[in-house]
């Protein structure tokens, strides 16, 4: 009896006849349970919306303290009435973007000139000087259809088309908690990096070898509790079948990588945010490069003068594990923070917040060195002024074709189409501003 | 688009405001609060109470309702993660006004406080900060450096636990807005008091009130045993006095050892860093860092971080001296501080003010905005409309008349006031008189006034009618998951049946939990507008039915002081979905969903489990009983009661036997045990225990 039945379950667990019943019982189609990754990727991957023309991953940095990432970079040399640090570590340092001579802070002179040669530096708005509006600044400030953050539009469409794990971001933490990540509506958990390799580790030795009868009996318990629950019921059913179905396509061959993060720091969300990124297990990772945070106070600068400093080394360490790895044509970055900070020499102790600008930094192989957009004055501090799409260059007073106005929702466009993300698919989610060519090697 | 003013920095969200709470039309709210019971007794649920059929719930137009039992034990997981008894459910199907006696009965068990310690921490904002949030509060020089896991955790339920006893004494719960009676340890106590010896300005300028006030040598040498009480007596010989056994021989070139000499007037620092850092600081050498002081030669013991009483804090009158800081023997035991500072309810708390932090260009606004947001449950936002009498202390510079910042300014400005007036920006005491002079005003959602102390804001947030919704609503959304409907008749029932009790937060609890906003058991326009919500158990929830279910005091080792179960549930633990406040956010963001992330963490922490309990010989999870062990997988970790547990352990067994027949070689007696644990795990793994209502 024992024998039979035993013979009967081998089969059925390694032959069509059970995924048949498993797909039947917990309504999840037998191609996803006969190769989950395949299977998601083809499922979610319509031909009307693939990207065009390369799908990148992306890693998102972003901060809900507003650092001022913004107020040392290209652009922000122009006018002499900008602040910056007078540390020696910031002194204003020549570099080249485009084949154009600009001036910025000594660190972003370290980045490779490979690396600038694909970095764009986008002047923009962000419109709220409101800290708690980093969820509606990462939804384009009521500029997203439905609300939906930039991400989690770029998500949406890069998942299926890298076909990776799951389509949700990836949220790495320590964060301050302001800094959400929302996919569809559901906020994501912050996930520090030296758990990752807990959480994603299949089971081993001989319990590990009872995995998939263990899985297969987890189906037949979810089947039961579907067939008598509520529909809100079955769906979480449905949700958590989906994530068995996730965690089982992961590849397993980093999880060594992933083992040897120890810790929680900038350089381990780093290598984390890599290590996934190479397990295919999201198209997007957000992550928090400190830049300066709120520094109201920061009187002499010098705690932007010093994380500019740090944050630059991660941007080089990111550089470095992408070229590593020959990742660097295939991952995008973006740095888009809730505001910019003010600029004017006359302010004093430290910054205060400033939605009239915001610089956002990108790169990945789909950019051109460019510096987009520019500042000039604007209530009693400075702010972005419009855009010529054409060039690329800010034009002052308004008279560019994207409005400041439409500024905020033209860099989405811009880097949504710069990862590979169909303009259609942009159009759709995004109400105003334009793709900035200049921008991008694409047409 | 407009260019918006730079500059502005306040945290506020312009979300919509709740309606005016309408009065209940239901008549079912006991005044007293001893006797909540649901609005929904006597109607078509208890037509069909007497039915033996527990799956039959009431329906209403796009509404399907859970079953009887999957109610109770949602209802009971939530409050005590416990799983329920067959009689329990059988009470409910045959009354389904049984459950508010339920109710009550599971609120009488101790894993109950246990679950509102932690919401209160969570709701009061005391949480989600770390060590050296407390840099600006202590001008850096933070107490128990050397301790810092269990002073955070002392700090950031001190007020939690403050609610809890105001609670169990039967006050209102809207003396978390005017208490100055907060529950202490010895540890919290002298971090006060210590606080309190500095004074820091606006401009984060420090002066030691002790070194100002009370010029003293201090000495701190090895060679004797000072006790403290001599130590601490102003007429004895050995008056500032201290024992610190480290300094006996050289631990530095060049570096002072044996005896130090602070001569006066020595500052409160020479005494703070060994009493509360148990490292001497040595005088005009700063780079000499003696050991520390080792346990048990250590002024603070272990039970100065548990001895929790209720401590008065209030003001000296004319002439009397504050509790000195380190008056150890006075503070153990004592329950009352004697301070500089005002503290006062829940948003002038050391916790509070690390979680808020202002400073010179935020100007308290962001603590008065949190504030708002904790008592009454919105932020300032243009939808209110209500003015203060005086605009005196309006930032006209930052948000005058006529700029888009001015209309939640004029509200906030005057309102930050109240704490202007009592603290710096650092959280000294506010002695600039021009300051002194502009009394705080309190202008919201209808309510106007004004006052001079931070005690007076206390009391007009107490005496706001957003008060009781507010709070409804965030033990509403703890319980489902998910905003209610503040518009929906069966939450403005919860409304008045909180505020007709006085607020009695038992009364308001009973009902809730018995409401069918959380059991799904009836139709409400909550859930009928926006669904019912099964969400994955997140951290607070999953910890506590494991521990619960498994016997395990903290299995997840949340708290500081228990001994680690397994650190493998605890790093999971701290990767697990929480309730996270936001700033200017007035509902919390609630991860609902299963990610690739909990199923893989659960899988893991299923296995640590199995691995520790089965087989262990207390855990009843015995791989030689495989029917009893699946008897209590179904009814202990799964919490399901026998009317729906035989399918689930049928599988169960069935996994078993399949399980023991994979092993190989078959006579192999490491078979069964590989079996029953991974039962364990597939019990573990079930929807019953990673999800919260099935």
């Amino acid at each position: 009896m024992e024998l039979g039945r035993r013979r009967l379950l081998m089969n059925g667990l390694f032959g069509a006849g059970l995924i048949g019943l498993r797909s039947l019982a917990t309504g999840i189609p037998a191609s996803i349970l006969l190769n989950p990754r395949e299977a998601l990727a083809r499922a979610r991957r319509a031909p009307d919306t693939l990207p065009s023309p390369t799908p990148q991953y992306v890693i998102l940095s972003t901060s809900g303290e507003g650092d001022p990432i913004s107020c040392n970079g290209p652009g922000t040399y122009l006018d002499s009435n900008i602040l910056h640090p007078q540390q020696p570590s910031m002194a204003a340092t020549a570099l080249t973007i485009g084949g154009q001579s600009y001036t910025a802070a000594l660190p972003w002179s370290t980045l490779p000139q490979t690396l600038l040669d694909r970095s764009c530096f986008f002047h923009h708005g962000t419109y709220t000087v409101v800290h708690s509006d980093e969820e509606k600044v990462q939804q384009l400030n009521g500029y997203s259809v439905d609300n939906e953050m930039l991400i989690s539009l770029l998500a949406a469409q890069l998942g299926p088309a890298l076909g990776t794990v799951q389509s949700e971001p990836i949220v790495l933490g320590p964060r301050n908690f302001s800094e959400v990540v929302v996919y569809q509506k559901r906020p994501q958990p912050i996930v520090q990096p030296s758990a990752l390799s807990l959480l994603l580790s299949p089971p081993s030795g001989p319990l590990g070898n009872l995995t998939a009868l263990r899985d297969h009996d987890l189906d037949r318990l979810n089947a039961l509790i579907k067939s008598e629950g509520t529909p809100a019921q079955a769906a979480f059913i449905d949700r958590y079948v989906q994530s068995q179905a996730q965690v089982r396509s992961i590849s397993d061959t980093l999880l060594s990588t992933l083992a040897t993060i120890r810790d929680d720091g900038m350089s381990s969300q780093i290598k984390a945010a890599v290590t996934l990124i190479r397990m295919n297990v999201a198209p997007v990772v957000s992550l928090h490069i400190p830049f300066g945070g709120d520094n109201h106070g920061d009187g002499g600068l010098n705690n932007e003068a010093m994380q500019t400093v740090s944050g630059m080394a991660s941007i080089n360490q990111l550089w470095t594990l992408l070229n590593t790895y020959e990742m660097q044509d295939r991952v995008s970055f973006l740095s888009f923070n809730v505001f910019g900070r003010t600029m004017n020499r006359s302010y004093g102790n430290g910054r205060a917040h400033n939605g009239n600008h915001h610089l956002a930094y990108m790169f990945g192989s789909q950019f051109k060195g460019s510096v987009i957009g520019g500042v000039q004055p604007m209530s009693g501090d400075f702010g972005a002024t419009s855009i010529n799409s054409t060039t690329g260059l800010g034009v002052a007073n308004g008279g560019g074709d994207v409005a400041f106005g439409d500024t905020l929702q033209s860099m989405a466009r811009t880097f949504g189409k710069g990862v590979g993300v169909n303009p259609t698919i942009l159009d759709q989610g995004i109400r105003g501003g334009k793709v900035i060519g200049p921008a991008l090697t694409l047409a | 688009m407009r260019a918006i003013p730079a500059l502005v920095v306040l945290a506020l969200a312009a979300s919509a405001c709740a309606p005016p709470v309408a009065k209940s039309g239901h008549d079912a709210a006991v005044p007293d609060g001893t006797d909540a019971s649901s609005a929904f007794d006597g109607g078509p649920s208890d037509v069909d109470g007497g039915s033996p059929d527990a799956g039959e719930a009431d329906a209403g137009p796009d509404f399907t309702p859970v079953s009887v039992s999957a109610a109770v034990a949602k209802v009971k997981n939530l409050l005590v993660g416990l799983p329920p008894t067959d009689a329990e459910v059988e009470a409910v199907v045959a009354d389904r006004a049984a459950l508010n006696g339920l109710v009550a009965q599971w609120m009488t068990l101790p894993q109950y406080n246990e679950k509102l310690l932690r919401f209160f921490t969570t709701q009061f904002q005391q949480d989600q900060w770390t060590f050296w949030d407390l840099t600006f509060q202590f001008h850096g020089n933070i107490p128990f450096m050397n301790d810092q896991r269990r002073f955070v955790e002392n700090l950031q339920q001190s007020f939690a636990r403050t609610a809890l006893q105001l609670i169990a004494e039967g006050k209102p719960f809207t003396e978390v807005l005017t208490t100055k009676r907060l529950m202490m340890t010895t540890a919290v106590m002298a971090t006060y008091a210590t606080v309190d010896v500095t004074h820091m300005d606006d401009g984060y300028n420090m002066v030691d009130l002790f070194q100002r006030d009370q010029p003293s040598q201090v000495t701190v040498q090895s060679a004797g045993n000072i006790p403290l009480q001599q130590t601490t007596d102003p007429l004895n010989p050995y008056f500032l006095v201290f024992n610190a056994p480290s300094i006996a021989t050289s631990y530095q070139t060049g570096c002072p050892y044996g005896t130090l000499t602070y001569p006066a007037p020595a500052s409160y620092s020479a005494i703070a860093d060994l009493l509360y850092g148990y490292q001497p600081r040595v005088p005009d050498r700063p780079g000499c860092f003696p050991p520390l002081v080792a346990a048990p030669a250590r002024y603070i013991t272990d039970a100065d971080f548990s001895d929790w009483r209720m401590v008065t804090v209030r003001q000296p009158q004319t002439a009397e001296a504050t509790t000195r800081f380190y008056d150890l023997l006075t503070m153990r035991g004592g329950q009352e501080l004697v301070l500089h500072t005002p503290r006062v309810g829940f948003f002038t708390t050391p916790a509070f003010a690390a979680r808020w932090q202002t400073n010179d260009s935020n100007q308290h606004r962001v603590v008065a905005n949190q504030t708002l947001i904790v008592a009454l449950g919105k932020p300032i936002g243009l939808t209110n409309t209500t003015q203060p009498r005086s605009l005196a202390a309006l930032d006209t510079a930052h948000a005058g008349p006529g700029t888009t910042c001015y209309e939640c300014h004029q509200s906030l400005d005057p309102m930050r006031q109240f704490f202007h007036q009592s603290y710096s920006y650092y959280f000294g005491t506010q002695d600039v008189p021009e300051v002194l002079a502009v009394d705080g005003q309190f202008a919201f959602h209808g309510v106007v006034g004004s006052g001079s102390r931070i005690e007076d804001l206390g009391d007009l947030l107490a005496s706001h009618p957003m008060f009781g919704a507010a709070w409804v609503q965030k033990l509403c959304t703890y319980a489902s998951s998910a905003p209610c409907d503040e518009s929906d008749p069966e939450f403005q029932r919860l409304v008045g049946v909180f505020t007709e009790s006085h607020y009695n937060w038992n009364a308001l609890a009973k009902a809730l939990f018995a409401s069918p906003l959380v059991t799904y058991l009836q139709a409400t326009d909550s859930v009928v507008g926006n669904g019912q919500v099964f969400p994955v158990a997140r951290r607070d929830h999953l910890c506590a039915t494991l521990s619960s279910r498994l016997g395990i005091a903290d299995v997840c080792g949340l708290n500081v002081n228990t001994p680690s179960f397994s650190q493998v549930l605890t790093t999971i633990a701290g990767s697990w979905p929480s309730d996270q406040y936001s700033r200017g956010n007035e509902s919390p963001s609630l991860a609902v969903t299963p990610s690739t992330m909990t199923r893989g963490g659960m899988e893991a922490l299923c296995f640590d489990l199995a691995q520790k309990l089965v087989d262990n010989g207390t855990s009843g999870y015995n791989s030689a009983d495989p029917t009893a062990s699946i008897d209590k997988l179904t009814g202990t970790l799964m919490g399901l009661t026998s009317d729906r547990s035989a399918g689930p352990a049928a599988v169960l067994l069935d996994h078993y036997n399949a399980a023991l027949a994979m092993g190989t070689p078959p006579t192999n007696p490491q078979n069964k045990v590989n079996a029953m644990k991974s039962t364990f795990v597939l019990a573990c793994l079930s929807p019953y225990v990673i999800g919260v209502g099935q």
